[in-house]
């Protein structure tokens, strides 16, 4: 088998700006890490689909400003209410929402 | 959704939805189209376009070198992973002893063959919980929550945890969690 060990780097890397990233986390494990060194590498109009919904995570990307468009059945911060990113990008208009319930 | 990314998954062209039918969503949603079911003529149908992300990327309590991975919990993770193109793996451990899916029991097993790449983070979900091995982080969530009520607020959230450091482990000092090594492990 091949070895695939790489760095979080050159794995968010391979994110390329205009993709489409999929995401299955919520406030449980998610890759905060990797998204946080998306953003540090600048990443712009990607288009992300959480299924089922969208947390913690989609909502760093989006006060990033790095979301363009965003698919997903709900999105919140469970326990702690609405996402305050989410909602302003939303209601400001800079973010397509698809709503896939 | 789900079925959208079990779509992608199985790499079938398009995908009928019941449900939609009559609501208000397919008027915002171009994409998803109302056909004739061919079986039935007298029924129409939702149907919806595969959900086939470029890439997807999960947190995982342990994978191996060669991609065998275990996330936390029983989700759709697998499926998600099969309907992506690339596949990108942070763990909180990485073994040089092959994981299998006897190691799984009640997480998800991701089978190397639907994983690209591997990276070893541990606090790598941070202020997100992990499994069993750490809670949510409370104080930074609540943190980020009054940050990202202002635009302005959150520039300075970012500048000073995502921006301002180099990389993970500068963001570990920053939020405190001094020593990552201190995860502990789990039996699984």
């Amino acid at each position: 088998m091949k070895e695939k060990l790489t760095s979080l780097e050159e794995a968010a890397r391979l994110v390329k700006d205009g993709y489409l990233l999929g995401l299955t986390s919520s406030l449980e494990n998610a890759p905060m890490a990797f998204l946080r060194e998306l953003v540090r590498l600048g990443s712009k109009n990607l288009r992300v689909a959480a299924l089922t919904g969208g947390s913690l995570n989609v909502d760093l990307l989006i006060g990033a400003g790095a979301v363009a468009e965003y698919e997903a059945c709900h999105h919140s911060l469970g326990g702690y209410g609405p996402a305050p990113n989410f909602q302003r990008a939303l209601r400001g208009g800079s973010l397509k929402m698809k709503d896939n319930t | 959704m789900n079925s959208m990314v079990q779509a992608g998954s199985m790499g079938v062209p398009f995908v009928a939805v019941r449900g939609l039918m009559g609501t208000d969503i397919l008027k915002n949603r171009p994409d998803l189209q109302v056909i004739t079911n061919p079986f039935h003529p007298e029924e129409k149908v939702v149907v919806a376009q595969p959900i086939r992300p470029d890439v997807a990327v999960f947190h995982a309590l342990k994978a191996d070198r060669w991609g065998n991975t275990l996330t936390p919990g029983l989700r759709d993770d697998l499926m998600m992973a099969r309907a992506a193109r690339r596949v990108v793996v942070t763990a909180e451990e990485i073994r040089d002893k092959e994981l299998t899916i006897r190691d799984g029991v009640d997480n998800t097993f991701l089978p190397a063959i639907d994983v690209d790449v591997v990276v070893h983070v541990p606090w790598g979900a941070h202020p997100c919980a992990c499994g069993l091995l750490y809670n949510l982080d409370d104080a930074h969530l609540r943190e980020y929550i009054e940050a990202a009520q202002e635009e302005k607020k959150f520039k300075n959230y970012l500048e000073r945890y995502v921006g301002g450091v180099k990389n993970h482990q500068e963001y570990l000092q920053r939020v405190g969690v001094i020593n990552p090594l201190r995860a502990k492990k789990i039996n699984v």
